[in-house]
């Protein structure tokens, strides 16, 4: 297949949107809370400072894309680099794990602001009702029509983009820029590692890599989309974190950290505000889920069949890899319910920075 | 990934030292988010060294109990 073959499809925009709709998943409305708890005044330097480092592994994803195209993505280009050693499977296996993780941050999300928006009494039990739920429902779903979620799933990256951008725009006219002065930023260390532990939130990025073989003139459109989506989500992430911080008392972020984004549109949008925020959360969680479900499933599939899983794993059943979507899916359920959103976020941003570095062994 | 881009530069045509740059930043990142955690929450830790350390048994089991031969993926 060369670059001007009609089979590929995916152009520039399309390709950037990959890029973006990964990122903008479900990671800011998980963390933004955690990343101010951690640095205070100083959240928007901490998303910058995530963004660089997601910003220069950029480079290397365009690089490696452009010229080894596959849908093995990170894999292929472990496998490739290093050969198959253990050092390369275990950080295979350290990424489907990963998946996991991010699977739970998301889950746990979803019922956080779900659980504010329909109930207080019993806020606990409907966090634990909706994280079960959205990730058992939303596997089924998966199972039952692929194609329906993944149609539904550009509609979710649009409306989740709007109500994003709605909230910056809106939000900027009443920003207190003293809430925002150095003088309010945690100390270095603090905010250099606030900045690490929210890095999951520009996870997704990758995504590109794994259409780089559908993409049209990809010497051009790789590094062009991975550049704009990048520095896009960047430049969004810095503005919600200062809109959130400027509007709203950090010690009111910190008390509604796990739904702080909700809780940052309440001085400028109302209870109407915070129901909508906390509806776009739940469907951009909900798409998250359902992304990284699948992702995760391919990826057990693809490191089955390099030998480093069992056999089953690599069978597919309708046409999918469902014991590796299974497990997934079990493994999520658990993780999601027994542990909280700091450790989740750690261990994830762990997860991702290891893979991002993949030093030679 | 930048480690994996480094090693391969002259293949992808790409300025090594940028992708080493990288290397030294997410690993200086992921140095500055364990410290972190052990200052503030090092139940934590636990974890995370479970999480390596899971993913380094299952792929080493694989290996030393020779369970399937291991290829490159394509």
């Amino acid at each position: 297949m060369t670059s001007k073959d009609p089979q590929r499809t995916i152009g520039f925009l399309e390709a950037t949107s990959i890029g973006v709709g990964g990122m903008v998943g479900g990671g800011i409305f998980a963390v933004l809370g955690l990343a101010v708890t951690l640095t205070r005044g100083g959240a928007p330097v901490a998303f910058a400072l995530a963004g660089l480092v997601a910003l220069v592994t950029a480079y290397s994803y365009t690089r490696l894309s452009v010229t080894l195209p596959s849908q093995g993505g990170t894999v292929a280009f472990l496998d490739k680099a290093f050969g198959p050693g253990l050092l390369t499977g275990t950080l295979n296996i350290l990424l489907w794990i990963s998946y996991m993780i991010m699977l739970s941050l998301y889950a746990y999300a979803f019922g956080s602001y779900g659980a504010e928006l329909f109930a207080t009494a019993s806020s606990a039990i409907w966090r634990h009702g909706l994280i079960t739920g959205s990730v058992v429902g939303l596997t089924a779903l998966n199972l039952l029509s692929a194609k329906l979620i993944g149609e539904a799933e550009d509609v979710v990256v649009g409306i989740k983009l709007i109500i994003l951008l709605l909230f910056v725009a809106l939000g900027s006219w009443g920003i207190d820029a003293e809430r925002l002065t150095p003088a309010t930023w945690a100390s270095p260390l603090n905010l250099a590692a606030g900045g690490m532990i929210i890095f999951l939130a520009y996870e997704g990025f990758e995504l590109i890599a794994n259409s780089a073989a559908d993409i049209r003139q990809p010497e051009k459109t790789l590094p062009r989309a991975f550049y704009t989506s990048v520095l896009f989500v960047i430049a969004l992430y810095v503005l919600i974190a200062a809109v959130a911080v400027g509007n709203l008392p950090i010690d009111k972020i910190v008390a509604a950290q796990d739904f702080a984004l909700a809780a940052a549109a309440r001085p400028f949008l109302g209870q109407a505000g915070f129901a909508l925020i906390a509806v776009a959360a739940m469907l951009s969680t909900a798409s998250a889920i359902n992304a990284t479900l699948y992702g995760a499933a391919r990826l057990s599939y693809i490191i089955a069949k390099d030998g480093e899983l069992p056999e089953i794993l690599e069978k597919k059943i309708w046409n999918k890899p469902m014991e590796g979507l299974l497990i997934t899916t079990v493994a999520t359920v658990f993780i999601a319910n027994m542990v909280d959103l700091s450790s989740l976020s750690t261990m994830g941003s762990a997860g991702f920075l290891l893979s991002c570095s993949s030093s030679p062994p | 990934m930048n480690g994996a881009n480094a090693k391969m530069a002259a293949q992808t045509g790409s300025r090594r030292g940028l992708s080493v740059v990288g290397v030294i930043l997410c690993l200086a990142a992921l140095v500055i988010l364990i410290v972190q955690t052990a200052i503030t929450t090092p139940s934590q830790l636990w974890i995370l060294a479970g999480m390596v350390g899971l993913s380094f048994l299952i792929e080493g089991s694989f290996r030393v109990f020779k369970i399937r031969p291991v290829r490159a993926s394509s």
